[in-house]
């Protein structure tokens, strides 16, 4: 019996789940997938906006701004590198940016100014020179937008909160007093309050709910991933004037060393790809604001899904389901607004009159990257594991791989390895280490090797022996 | 107190032993590093034929070849460490980690033998979906050779070369049907013994002109749509063709591996460090050899060139490395790339590895110092798949050497 | 007997010439398209008897090994052979030790080459 059941594993519902553990809320996350943030929560910009692009008054800009202003001290608090770059929207039309100046202002955006060609070109070398303006905003930062997600979730089950994975709604009934969810493999889960945060996916579970359907869009966003050497290349997040669909192609430093071009904005279904038109129309305005852009060294290509709805984010207290609240249409910037809408649904639950309690930290697992020989000495004496190397393009031990294997939100899959420890992330992409985490998965989760998956249930690798065992009947073997 | 050497050599495959145990021929003190549990490297996976017949006058299969020179390791006592890896390169010493500890290990030379990666989906702009069943050819012949499983029942193999080709006779030795091999090119990439032994023995169609525009499925992939190309290597709009599968794999290139030393300056052909004629790359004291400097088709001249390298290495460390005026190998007609790109006005032998760019028949290698011939060598037939040599006594020769490749009637 | 046609191409040089082979009743071979002597012994070789080394892995506990046949089977063999290797489960393995002798009745052995 729970206080409350958030379905949907994205960066909101773990927020959500982590804000309510901290106040000894007994709350679950049940998430469809083998894995949490694997949605949009992986596959977006990464980007803590400063909150200046929200139209005023609307939700977004809201909880964009106080997002962002609890993002650094949280990311502190889950262990997880925060960095506060500052953002450059470049154009030559001042008015726009000036209008988006003042939307600033109105929106409570602190940090923020209109800077001349001077000033931008010593802050990018590398900006094409015809940009004579920008506006610059301080407070904008990174981070990594899964492993946000999936810190949150550790840090709420160390303090009590459960995280159910492969969990399909099949059923939700509800009486006077609570709900009850039914999963596909008919486990039961009870719980006074419901936080429909499920994505993509919104429509469906509140069809379950019998609550309020949302007519929703799906926009694709395509990114190139660039390689580490390229790093460097911008110091800030770049935006390009928006337009009335989106914030337009960006380049960004990641909080991993690379850079992220992108994203497209092009209707879709929910089924994220990549297609040679969104990768042209980016390399071509790329090559507009960074004339020195090399994209041949890409090293991935993806895409993401955004769910959007109206011109606003969906968070309310549904008005045909009691206790149940809806949230649909997170589309940017939902990663920087996760932490308000958490705290909007404490205050919607009245979770917020109870008391922070002392919670206990989660520890991010200790990466041998950038240590010194002595650093690495004493982790190997820790752990001989820390000293052999499985990735070889990230730095990446079998220690790191075995601990995202044990951790309290435990990977279960190649990419949930892949994004807990990094490996596979890099210039191979897996290609020298692909079958050693495979291998490491099913010996310490004692699982077959077949079973193996690649993400969700379904997706297993390796799929069967070259020489299987023989079935002896009557001494003989057939 | 810190250990010291006068050569190390990174990579314990071909190239790597074969530089290791020439440098401990020469006389140095040599340490091997190889990141793996065990010395062989790629060669340990590759349970085909086809190695050796030059080098030892004997077919074997990679692993009996690399045994061979574990042998020679073992007998010339050769320091070497398995399961450590190289951290960082810097002027005097390497830093290397292993399950033993981390440590700094000073020396005068060092060896990249580092080998090379695949050309990853990301890097040919595959498109679609992202779902598991997507895989490089090394990566499957992991799976099969090491641990006897199977990704596949019914795959498709992007890209015709050598790796791609062997990988279709494996799996379909191994109980997989491999559908087709689809070849962007307009012609197969691999040797002509392969198509038939491990396409037309099995038969396996093969479609030039054909690359994959996207991969369908969510989960796992469902199928790929092929699309046709014209001799440009541009899509032909309209020919898209879908077809089902359990599996993509892809043979679409090696990339030489040289990012443990992030600094050097690359050759824009090989992707491999540039060298001088010793194998030195632009960071002095620092050579490289195999795979890591130039992608090779036969491991026999991978050791030739590796024993070389160790040789230089190990006269450079004792300060015996003979410099010279430094002069140009430049690429004439039909030449793809030279190894290396420069020689040393210093008496000796020169030996010049290149690719050609096209298929000759009946031609002479020519190499010329402005338009006097310093060598001559007649092929029946030479492809860009399979490396060429020339070799002369340099003598005194000044000046920059064109290779070139004319018609046995001297057009 | 009839007369048997072969069309192939040679593998024993990077020139890849087209050959064509006919064997006639009596025994008779012929060879043309080749270039030169190894042509002629590879397109005489093909028709009559193909011959192909194998290389494969045998289950070895959990483990697989490597294993090849000591000399070339002939093509027609390589099934049979193949089904032998399946079946085979073994208790140990050194380098250079034979598994099967005279795998699918020919005179070659199966060896280990790698454990």
């Amino acid at each position: 019996m729970f206080d409350i059941a958030i379905i949907g594993g994205g960066v909101v519902g773990a927020n959500i789940l982590c804000f309510c553990a901290r106040r000894g809320v007994r709350a679950v996350l049940i998430e469809k997938n083998n894995d949490v943030a694997t949605g949009a929560s992986k596959a977006n910009s990464g980007i803590i906006h400063a909150g200046f692009d929200a139209k005023p008054g609307t939700l977004k800009a809201k909880l964009n701004v106080s997002g962002n202003k609890i993002m650094e001290k949280l990311c502190s608090e889950l262990d997880l590198p925060y960095q506060k770059i500052g953002a450059l929207v470049v154009g030559n039309d001042l008015g726009k940016l000036n209008e988006l100046k003042e939307r600033g202002d109105v929106n409570g955006v602190h940090d923020i100014e209109i800077i001349k060609k001077n000033r931008l070109q010593e802050l990018e070398p590398n900006l094409n020179g015809d940009y004579k303006y920008a506006l610059y905003a301080k407070n904008s930062g990174i981070v990594s937008p899964y492993m946000l997600t999936i810190a949150l979730c550790e840090e709420a089950i160390l303090n009590g909160a459960t995280v159910y994975r492969n969990f399909e709604t099949k059923a939700i009934e509800k009486n006077s007093r609570n709900f009850k969810i039914i999963s596909a493999q008919n486990t039961v889960l009870t719980a006074k309050y419901v936080v429909n945060c499920a994505g993509a996916g919104y429509n469906e579970v509140a069809r379950k709910l019998k609550s309020e359907i949302y007519p929703l869009t799906f926009r694709r966003g395509e990114y190139y991933l660039l390689d580490s050497s390229e790093y460097g290349i911008v110091n800030h997040t770049i935006f390009p004037l928006p337009t009335p669909e989106s914030k337009g192609i960006l380049i960004t430093p990641t909080i991993d060393g690379n850079v992220l071009v992108g994203p497209t904005s092009e209707i879709s279904d929910q089924i994220p790809v990549t297609t040679s038109e969104g990768m042209n129309k980016i390399k071509s305005n790329i090559t507009t604001m960074i004339p020195k852009i090399n994209l041949r060294k890409s090293i991935r290509v993806f895409s993401g899904i955004r769910t959007i709805s109206g011109d606003d984010f969906i968070i309310e207290n549904s008005q045909k389901v009691k206790n149940l609240i809806n949230i649909a249409g997170i589309c940017s910037p939902g990663l920087s607004s996760a932490p308000a809408i958490a705290n909007m649904v404490l205050e919607m639950t009245g979770f917020d009159k109870l008391p922070v309690k002392k919670f206990k930290k989660r520890k991010n697992i200790v990466s041998i990257k950038g240590k010194s020989t002595e650093e690495l000495n004493a982790l190997i004496k820790k752990d001989p594991d820390y000293g052999k190397i499985v990735c070889k393009c990230e730095l990446v031990s079998l220690a790191e791989i075995k601990q995202a294997l044990t951790s309290p939100l435990a990977a279960y899959s190649v990419d949930g390895v892949k994004r807990r420890v990094r490996a596979g992330m890099g210039r191979c992409q897996g290609g020298f280490c692909l079958l050693k985490v495979i291998e490491t998965i099913a010996k310490t989760h004692k699982e077959p090797i077949i079973s193996i998956p690649k993400e969700n249930l379904g997706s297993e690798i390796l799929i069967s022996e070259i020489r299987p065992k023989k079935v002896v009947k009557n001494g003989k073997k057939i | 107190m810190a250990k010291r050497y006068d050569t190390v050599v990174i990579g314990g495959g071909p190239a790597g032993m074969a530089a290791a145990i020439e440098a401990k021929r020469c006389g140095a003190k040599v340490l091997l590093i190889e990141r793996e549990n065990q010395l062989g490297g790629i060669l340990n996976q590759c349970i085909h034929n086809g190695f050796g017949l030059h080098y030892f006058k004997e077919e074997l299969t990679g692993p009996e070849y690399a045994q061979r020179f574990i042998k020679l390791i073992n007998w010339h006592q050769l320091d070497y460490y398995t399961n450590t890896f190289v951290t960082k390169i810097n002027d005097n010493s390497i830093e290397l980690i292993s399950p033993l500890g981390a440590e700094k290990i000073y020396t005068k030379t060092i060896v990249l033998a580092t080998g090379a990666r695949e050309r990853t989906a990301g890097a040919i702009g595959l498109h679609g979906t992202r779902p598991a069943g997507v895989y490089t050819a090394g990566q499957v012949q992991k799976m099969i050779n090491y641990d006897g499983k199977l990704p596949c029942k019914h795959p498709i193999i992007l890209g015709s070369g050598d790796v791609g080709l062997i990988m279709a006779r494996r799996l379909s030795l191994e109980g997989a049907k491999v559908q087709m091999v689809l070849e962007l090119a307009n012609k197969p990439g691999g040797l002509m013994r392969n198509i038939q032994q491990c396409l037309n023995d099995f038969n396996i169609p093969l479609y030039t002109s054909t690359t994959v525009k996207e991969v369908v499925g969510t989960d796992k992939i469902e199928g790929i749509y092929a699309i046709s190309v014209d001799d440009k290597m541009q899509e032909i709009p309209n020919t898209l063709k879908y077809y089902p599968c359990d599996a993509l794999i892809l043979s679409v290139g090696l990339i030489p591996e040289t990012d443990v030393l992030p600094e050097l300056e690359l050759h824009p052909r090989t992707g491999g460090a540039i060298v001088n004629e010793y194998r030195e790359t632009s960071i002095p004291n620092i050579f490289s050899c195999g795979n890591a400097l130039h992608v090779h088709d036969l491991v026999d001249n991978v050791s030739k060139e590796a024993e070389l390298t160790g040789r230089f290495a190990a006269l450079k460390a004792k300060n015996q490395l003979a410099y010279g005026k430094q002069y140009n190998i430049i690429c004439g007609n039909g030449i793809s790339y030279t190894m290396p790109s420069t020689y040393f006005a210093t008496p000796g032998n020169l030996e010049i590895l290149f690719r050609v760019n096209n298929k000759f028949i009946r031609h002479n290698i020519v190499a010329k110092v402005k338009d006097k011939v310093i060598a001559k060598k007649f092929v029946l037939c030479a492809i860009s798949g399979t490396m060429q040599s020339i070799s002369f006594d340099k003598g005194n020769l000044k000046g920059d050497i064109t290779i070139s490749m004319e018609a046995e009637d001297g057009k | 007997m009839e007369n048997k046609v072969l069309d192939t191409t040679c593998i024993m040089c990077p020139m890849g010439c087209s050959l064509h082979i006919e064997k006639t009743s009596s025994g008779e071979i012929t060879v043309t398209g080749n270039t030169c002597e190894r042509g002629k012994i590879y397109g005489t070789s093909e028709i009559t008897l193909p011959v192909r080394m194998l290389t494969t892995l045998v289950k070895y506990k959990d483990k697989v090994i490597a294993v090849k046949t000591d000399r070339p089977i002939p093509k027609s063999k390589i099934k049979d052979a193949m089904k032998e290797v399946d079946a085979l489960e073994i208790k140990s393995a050194r380098l250079g030790q034979c598994l099967i002798h005279n795998i699918a009745g020919t005179d070659a052995n199966l060896i280990v080459t790698r454990k």
